[in-house]
């Protein structure tokens, strides 16, 4: 009988304990690195759509060179956010359609920029219908129809 | 003997238990609960952004501005720009266009306040017209009112100087006379009569030469004899540049 007992209680409590400590420590670690990752996701990701939301900018003022061989537009910033904006003029002279854009254009939050949008190939001329898009890189759009002077 | 060592055992085998609980207990509270808070306070904070935007959006759709762009005289090269906010909210005008220059502007105008903005120095040509429009922090623009103004062989485009009478009405007839104030003995500018009995409110214009004070008066013709409405006569003043050229003046005569 005394040769049967193998480890002592105490020896196999201890024992025990650690493994339920090692391995509770390595769940605990793994809970926690887990956790914080998915509250950093989940923030960031709110914060995201946040400022998506919270983004306010108009186009403000349009005008073109005397030569018509340049579109100005000036995007005004009225948000809290700065924003990353692509503008996009489609000028239409009677049949004749005439493409330009100017991609990524940053305007600070409270401010004004002007943008300029070049049409050397095809110039506007007076009457011009020209259609403008300002496309933030956060997918929100505003609109503006100028007419050629 | 064998007995003893059973109960040796039982006495030592709770403790990996508790070990586990205060473990789990431990993740639920170093772990879990902080990871839902994060997560509720970032919620809290968009929902009050998004609040606050509707809330901006409101008020940015609810601004009214009456602007109105005129010389400081028939030849200067300055212009001024009168804002009135006609809307319930307050409004700050962050930049005033003239056609496609732009001028900083700094001006906070309360509900049913005017300031006058400016002077503006603007660069003249004979022939051109100039296009004033004002800018809210809201980002709403307001052209002038008064339309464009035209330049040409060195002066200024004038208006037709004019006031606009409406006469409220249910059934009568009218006559409504304008009297140019500065002259002594003042002979009648215009008159108008209404042909003959007229059903519901009553407008009309009368052109004047000259800016300054004019006296309008409204009669309505009660059981044969004329009768002035309540208010009238009532002095106009016109005054070009600055201010409106047209004035209008309101005459209640459904109680008459």
């Amino acid at each position: 009988m005394e040769s049967r007992r193998g480890i002592s209680p105490v020896i196999a409590t201890i024992i025990l304990s650690a493994v339920v400590l090692t391995i509770g420590s390595a769940v605990w670690s793994y809970a926690q690195g887990a956790s914080t990752v998915i509250a950093t996701g989940y923030v960031n990701d709110t914060l995201t759509i946040m400022r998506e939301v919270t983004e306010r900018f108009t186009v403000e003022h349009v005008s073109n060179h005397s030569a018509g061989t340049i579109l100005y537009v000036w995007i005004y910033n009225y948000g809290t956010v700065d924003i990353l904006a692509d503008v996009y003029a489609n000028a239409t002279h009677l049949t004749t359609h005439t493409f330009s854009s100017t991609l990524g254009t940053t305007v600070v939050s409270g401010s004004i920029v002007k943008v300029e949008a070049s049409f050397q190939s095809n110039p506007l001329q007076s009457g011009d219908q020209v259609a403008i898009k300002v496309h933030s890189r956060r997918q929100n759009n505003a609109y503006y129809t100028y007419y050629v002077p | 003997m064998r007995t003893t060592h059973t109960t040796c055992l039982r006495r030592h085998r709770g403790i990996s238990t508790i070990l586990g609980t205060l473990i789990f207990i431990g993740v639920l509270f170093t772990a879990v609960i902080p990871m839902f808070l994060v997560m509720k306070q970032a919620d809290n904070i968009y929902t009050q952004n998004v609040h606050e935007m509707e809330i901006q959006d409101q008020d940015r759709a609810s601004e009214a501005v009456e602007a109105y762009a005129y010389p400081l005289t028939e030849t200067s090269e300055q212009l001024n720009v009168r804002v009135t906010n006609t809307g319930v909210v307050p409004v700050k005008i962050v930049r005033v266009w003239i056609n496609d220059v732009s001028y900083s502007a700094s001006a906070s105008v309360t509900s049913q306040e005017t300031q006058v903005l400016g002077p503006f120095t603007v660069t003249l040509q004979s022939g051109k017209s100039y296009l004033a429009t004002v800018t809210t922090d809201r980002g709403n623009s307001f052209a002038s009112t008064s339309g464009t103004l035209y330049f040409t062989d060195g002066y200024w485009f004038t208006p037709s100087l004019g006031i606009h009478i409406l006469v409220l009405n249910w059934v009568g007839k009218y006559k409504v006379y304008v009297y140019n104030a500065t002259w002594n003995n003042p002979p009648t500018v215009t008159t108008y009569e209404t042909q003959g009995i007229d059903f519901g409110d009553i407008e009309c214009s009368q052109l004047v030469d000259v800016e300054g004070g004019y006296w309008v008066k409204v009669v309505k013709k009660v059981g044969g004899s004329w009768v002035n409405l309540p208010g009238t006569p009532v002095p106009v003043v016109i005054v070009w540049p600055g201010g409106s050229p047209v004035i209008n003046v309101i005459a209640d005569g459904r109680d008459t």
